[in-house]
């Protein structure tokens, strides 16, 4: 399947860099690749004991939640932080919308205050986009989560995760266990797998978590942990949103976690070394066990650790993108 | 009243077939066609060789905005944009603010219509009280206050004892039943198509099924109540389906389709931006071949426009926050010239589906290019080619989906009840 990419072209500039971080379709495996170098020279930076690079000094990045979250816009905050940046932390839910001021003129307004970095997280899919399009198009706009749309610099750090514990993302047979349908992680993971050439994509869930047609993806659908996770190098176990677990989607808790929550007998099916996965905060009992979360071959917490230096990595080549588009034009 | 003689023009007119003469119009009706008229001593003579005469556009689907939302725009703007498009009669959805349920409502929208002095404006009344689907409406204040139908929007929930209800006294009253079908429970939070596009952009999408659930509830209730029912900007092949068997059981059933249904699918859709957000979504590309030989075989009976202007405003916000809809009026007619280019459609199978079968549908009697009818008809330039300039819209909206599009034609003039109101030169 492929698909119109006209909409990715504002991720880049005339020379092909990055200037926003929306999602990760339409990129390049180069470019991906460029990512998850630059983050791993940034991991170094975590482990010294002034734990600080000059790259954004004298800039301003402005956290935009829109929905609340503790460890994405942490990581985030340490991120630019550790990048020298001035960061300001903005929880819109509280402040200027309920004010009844629109969100293009409360943008208008923060840009006009010589910001240069947005990090937006927003319960619409296709906010960050509105905004590094029709708003704010001189300023780097980081997508930290969009609706159902993309969770990209997530998707990076599960790339970046891999890559160190299995050498590399290209051949892997990866599979994504949850609820793909409302899920962004899953989006971008997948965009993310396939062009870095994950052999195989496969998702495992009921019917009712995934989208109408999921194949159009480019993934392999199954409703069966036993056949999904045969062979799997890598499980990405997904959040499940305990209020979608009543209601018409699923029956009950229990009921789930019999089918599709990962335990030792059900990681079994997977490959000896297979890593498990899950982008936080998990549910224990619910998607998975806690002797699998705290196992030996969880990689949960390398996850968060990698997430500050995808974060860093991103937010400093997207603000060196838009320094060369501002200078281009000038 | 100024008599015009429009010379040696060619007529395209599904009544008056298609030949190069004169039009003789005087006190709002076509008095002769043909070489000469004797004693008709014209006060204005239209030069219009090279150029086409059509019978003036019925378009059974557009919002004017007016009362109460007249930052999108009013009916003196959307009604000049009209004519600028060819339309020169318009069906005016009861989605005003307030709804036009009511009497008033019906008498200020035609007042006001006849104060612009533009398109010929023909009210659609609210089936139920506040659009709200649950208590009917007055039918025959409606109806005297010269409703052409009662209409049902596709937002709005409705039960089946209330819409069988509603159906029984539209017979009861001899009115026509326009439906945009729609089960809301399945359309929930939706904005796009449930297919390709909301799987990939995580858009919250609506499913085939919320259209095709209402348009066989309403086809069985229409052949139990016997009402005249029209179903309203369909856009999924199963729906045309269902019409075209009803209509070979007898079901007295009409439908239509949007023209930008007819030219573009999700695959059009440039992502996440709010002018492509319309309802219903833009489906498949086998939905628009679908709807595309419904129109070739006549199950299709009209095409509209399904107008709907907005504020710069309420296109300006994330994708699933805009408001649904397209200012499309004035690029109507050009357009279908384009879907005759761009299809394998030929003109005499579309024209009908924006003149005489809607004409019929809004119980337009009098409508044609022939002596004896109403002189509302249009003279376009069928070869002049033209870029879509959104900024230049006549529109109070320029919620477009064809900025710069190159258009195949253009409206020259446009003639309501003999009066020339739209001039492109002027």
């Amino acid at each position: 399947m492929s698909y119109p990419l006209h909409a990715d072209e504002i991720q880049l500039n005339q020379n092909g860099q990055l200037r926003h971080f929306l999602t990760v379709e339409g990129l390049s495996k180069a470019l991906l690749e460029e990512i998850l170098d630059t983050a791993d020279s940034f991991i170094e930076v975590g482990a010294r004991s002034i734990k600080k690079v000059p790259l954004l000094r004298g800039k301003t990045v402005i956290n935009l939640f829109f929905e609340p979250s503790t460890r994405t816009r942490t990581t985030f905050e340490l991120a630019a932080q550790r990048l020298s940046a001035d960061v300001l932390n903005l929880n819109i839910s509280t402040s200027a919308t309920s004010k009844g001021e629109s969100l293009s003129d409360m943008l208008q307004n923060l840009e006009a205050m010589a910001s240069d970095m947005f990090v937006v997280r927003h319960a619409q899919s296709g906010a960050p986009h509105f905004i590094a399009k029709s708003v704010c198009p001189g300023v780097a706009i980081i997508n930290a989560g969009d609706g159902r749309h993309a969770h990209p610099t997530q998707a990076m750090l599960d790339m970046l995760t891999i890559r160190q514990h299995k050498g590399r993302v290209e051949g892997m047979v990866v599979a994504i266990v949850g609820d793909i349908l409302h899920s962004r992680v899953a989006r971008s993971q997948i965009r993310a797998l396939l062009t870095l050439g994950a052999a195989e994509v496969r998702v495992i869930a009921p019917q009712t978590l995934l989208p109408f047609e999921p194949e159009a993806l480019g993934v392999s659908v199954f409703h069966n942990m036993q056949a999904g996770l045969r062979d799997a190098d890598v499980v990405i176990m997904l959040r499940l949103q305990k209020e979608r677990m009543e209601g018409a989607l699923l029956p009950s808790e229990s009921e789930y976690f019999k089918l599709y929550g990962l335990d030792d007998q059900k990681l079994a099916y997977a490959k000896p070394d297979a890593i498990v996965m899950h982008p936080g905060p998990i549910n224990r009992g619910v998607e998975i066990a806690s002797e699998v979360a705290d196992g030996p071959q969880s990689v949960i917490l390398n996850q968060v650790t990698n997430g500050i230096a995808i974060r860093m990595a991103v937010m400093s080549m997207a603000m060196s993108g838009q320094i060369a588009s501002a200078q281009n034009r000038s | 009243m100024t008599k015009y003689r429009i010379e040696n023009g060619v007529l395209r007119c599904p009544v008056a077939g298609q030949r190069q003469t004169n039009l003789y119009v005087d006190a709002g009706k076509i008095v002769a066609v043909g070489d000469s008229c004797d004693g008709f001593a014209e006060a204005v003579l239209v030069d219009a060789r090279g150029k086409w005469i059509m019978p003036g556009i019925v378009d059974l689907s557009v919002s004017l905005r007016e009362p109460g939302l007249k930052q999108k725009g009013s009916i003196e703007s959307e009604t000049y944009a009209a004519v600028k498009g060819g339309v020169t009669t318009v069906c005016c959805s009861p989605l005003s603010n307030p709804v036009n349920d009511s009497e008033a409502i019906s008498h200020l929208i035609g007042e006001q219509a006849r104060k612009a002095g533009y398109a010929r404006v023909l009210p659609v009344g609210a089936m139920t009280s506040r659009g709200e689907g649950k208590q009917l409406s007055a039918y025959y204040a409606l109806r005297s206050a010269g409703c052409i139908a009662v209409s049902h929007s596709r937002d709005c929930a409705i039960e089946p004892q209330v819409l069988r209800r509603c159906f029984q006294y539209a017979r009861t009253h001899d009115l026509t039943v326009f439906m945009e079908p729609q089960e809301t429970t399945l359309a929930q939070d939706g904005c796009v198509n449930e297919g390709v596009l909301s799987a990939r952009l995580g858009l919250v999408g609506i499913p085939h099924l919320a259209e095709t659930l209402m348009v066989s509830q309403s086809l069985l209730l229409a052949k139990e109540t016997r009402v005249r029912l029209h179903l309203s900007q369909l856009s999924c092949a199963e729906s045309v389906a269902m019409i075209r068997q009803a209509k070979a059981n007898g079901v007295a059933v009409t439908a239509d389709v949007t023209m930008h249904h007819l030219l573009l699918t999700e695959n059009d859709v440039e992502p996440f931006d709010g002018r492509y957000h319309v309802l219903p979504p833009l489906r498949c590309e086998s939905d628009r071949e679908a709807l595309i030989q419904a129109v070739s075989d006549g199950t299709l009976d009209a095409i509209v426009s399904q107008h709907a202007p907005h504020e710069q405003a309420a296109k300006q916000a994330p994708f699933g926050e805009t408001e649904p809809g397209v200012s499309s009026i004035e690029l109507l007619l050009p357009l279908l010239f384009r879907l005759v280019e761009t299809t394998g459609l030929d003109l005499d199978t579309v024209l009908p589906l924006l003149t005489t079968k809607p004409a019929a549908i809004a119980g337009l009697t009098e409508y044609g290019l022939q002596a004896g009818a109403v002189a509302d008809f249009v003279i376009v330039d069928p070869d002049k080619r033209w870029k879509v300039n959104a900024s230049e819209m006549r529109s109070r909206g320029k919620n477009t989906l064809f900025s710069g599009v190159e258009l195949p034609c253009s409206v020259e003039k446009t003639f309501v009840a003999g009066q020339n109101v739209y001039d492109c030169t002027l």
